[in-house]
Order: structure tokens, then C-alpha cells, then sequence
């Protein structure tokens, strides 16, 4: 029994990991429901600005109102205040795929958060 | 002495009054109402299409290295409200400047110099005795664009029926390589407004 007590306690804790939710996309982040995230896309410019598309789909039965936009940060994790980071209005038509696309504000932009909100 | 208290009393009264009900709105999150005219988030969301477009098209990484000089030309406004184009502008400026990619020359524009003390400090100056003449700026210092930018903010009112109107606004740029006139980047961001046909938008 003493022997079997880690095969035990590895397995108790693979069944946590096993139910908690795994966000796929860690960089995105969604507000509101009725919208899934099928894929989503870095790339960059030839000069290094990079780029994300963000590829779903919306799961309401009617047309919903949503807005969205990437906040960039450096490579000190800083926020950059940026025009490009301003909200964009959409409309999320029902059961129809969407694709966003947002560009950084240069070169010196290292990672990002997509935040979509369903109004 | 009572008079002057009173007086002073009814001031800050109707200062108070007057405060009242206003509220100071943070653009970041704003949710309020949109407006029949072109407003702050219209200058927003054209000044970031058009920087994420221009930076994404590769029109403003100098071949040769280094930045870009950019010369601002006319950005006409052809619509029925009378804005100030700088607030479409600076704002792609601040961002093409902050990108690395690009510098803004204050010396030439479509409307003169931008900054007159560019030619100032040189005419009056120039062989000036009570000026340290080798801390006057020197003859051929300043730098010619390369590129420049121009464009056109339209406006068409279209009425839908007796009670609705369509304003549809388009805010069309171009970037143009100086060297050989050729037009090497163009946006345009239509921005589509429904309202009453009680609605003026100017």
C-alpha cells in the first residue's frame, strides 16, 4: 500500500489538471458569452511588427453587438500607450465566423492581450 | 463689507450650480452615445486603421536603413463640419514616430513651414553679432522628406426616408515617395452614420 501511495497521489492530481478548463488561447481573453475562438495567428512584418489574427465564431442566435482590441507590451511587460489599441465597434452576426486582425504599434511590441467584449 | 460676502457667497453658488451634472469622460472605455458628427472615436478609429494599415504594408521601412523624413501635406476637409484636421494627423504622427520607422519634418508642409522658427532662427540669427554665431544653425542643415502625406476627410448626407438620414464619412490618405511622385501606400476608412432627419451634423 506504501508503494502504491505516489502512483495514488499522481493520479488524484492528474485528475484535477484532467477537469480544470484549459484555455486554449491564453492571449486572448473573452467578455461575455456566445462566442467561440477557433484559431489564432502571430506573425510578423518583414521589420518585425507583429501582427495577430484571431479567427471564431459567434454562437448567438441573433446578431450581437461586440467591440475588441489588443493591448501591446513591450519587452519589459510594460502596457504601450497606443492608438492602435482603441477599441473597434463590431457586430457578431449570429452563427456566423469572424476574423480579427490587429497590428502592433511597431517593432518594439513583444507580446499582446486581445480582449473581446460581447455587449 | 456684508455686500462683497454676499457677492462672493452667490459666485461660488452658482459655480457650484454650474458643475453640476457635468462629467469628465475617460475615452479609453467611453460607452457613450454616438454623435451625428465626426467626434473623438471616428479621429481614433481612422488614425488606428490607418497606422496599423501603414505599418503592416511595409510603405514606411526605409530600404536604405534608418527613418523616413515625413512631410505632412494637405489633408483637405471637404465636409460640412468645420474640424480640425491635426486631430486625425497627430495622431498618426505620434504613432509613426513612436513605430521607429518614421520622423516628421516640421520645416516643409503643405501649408508653408509647420514651425516657423525652422527658417526664424536662421534669417534673423544669421550673422547676428549678439548671437554666438557658432550655435547658429549652419547653412544646408536641414533634412528633405522623403515621403509625404496627404488626403481628404468627405462627407455625403443621404436621406433613407422622411424620417432617417444616412451621413457616410470617408477618410482617405496617401502616402507619396517624394523621389518619384508615386503614390505608395492609400487608405480610406468609411465611417457610416443613421440618425433622425432632425439630426444636423455640423
Amino acid at each position: 500500500m506504501r508503494t502504491l501511495r505516489p502512483f495514488l497521489v499522481l493520479l488524484f492530481a492528474m485528475a484535477l489538471v484532467g477537469c480544470a478548463t484549459i484555455n486554449p488561447f491564453p492571449n486572448v481573453t473573452v467578455y461575455g458569452s456566445s462566442i467561440k475562438i477557433y484559431r489564432v495567428i502571430d506573425s510578423q512584418t518583414a521589420d518585425g511588427v507583429p501582427e495577430v489574427v484571431v479567427s471564431g465564431a459567434s454562437a448567438a442566435l441573433n446578431d450581437r453587438s461586440a467591440r475588441y482590441r489588443a493591448v501591446w507590451f513591450d519587452q519589459q511587460s510594460r502596457p504601450i500607450e497606443t492608438v492602435v489599441s482603441t477599441w473597434t465597434e463590431m457586430t457578431l452576426q449570429a452563427e456566423r465566423p469572424f476574423n480579427l486582425r490587429m497590428v502592433g504599434p511597431g517593432a518594439h511590441a513583444r507580446r499582446y492581450q486581445v480582449e473581446i467584449e460581447v455587449l | 463689507m456684508y455686500r462683497i460676502l454676499l457677492i462672493f457667497l452667490s459666485l461660488a453658488l452658482s459655480s457650484a450650480c454650474l458643475a453640476r451634472g457635468v462629467e469628465k469622460v475617460d475615452g479609453r472605455v467611453d460607452r457613450g452615445p454616438t454623435t451625428v458628427g465626426i467626434d473623438y472615436r471616428d479621429f481614433e478609429d481612422a488614425a488606428s486603421d490607418a497606422v496599423q494599415s501603414l505599418l503592416s504594408s511595409g510603405a514606411v521601412v526605409n530600404p536604405d536603413g534608418g527613418r523616413y523624413v515625413l512631410m505632412i501635406s494637405r489633408i483637405v476637409n471637404d465636409t460640412m463640419q468645420r474640424i480640425d484636421t491635426d486631430q486625425l494627423v497627430k495622431k498618426i504622427r505620434i504613432e509613426l514616430l513612436n513605430s521607429g520607422r518614421v520622423v516628421v519634418t516640421t520645416a516643409v508642409s503643405g501649408d508653408g513651414a509647420e514651425d516657423r522658427a525652422n527658417f526664424q532662427v536662421r534669417e534673423d540669427l544669421r550673422g547676428n553679432d549678439e548671437f554666438d554665431q557658432s550655435r547658429v544653425q549652419r547653412r544646408g542643415t536641414l533634412v528633405a522628406p522623403d515621403i509625404s502625406l496627404s488626403g481628404k476627410i468627405l462627407q455625403r448626407n443621404l436621406t433613407i426616408d422622411r424620417r432617417k438620414q444616412q451621413i457616410e464619412y470617408y477618410f482617405q490618405l496617401t502616402l507619396t515617395d517624394l523621389e518619384t511622385g508615386l503614390a505608395v501606400w492609400e487608405n480610406e476608412f468609411p465611417i457610416i452614420k443613421r440618425a433622425s432627419n432632425r439630426s444636423v451634423g455640423w
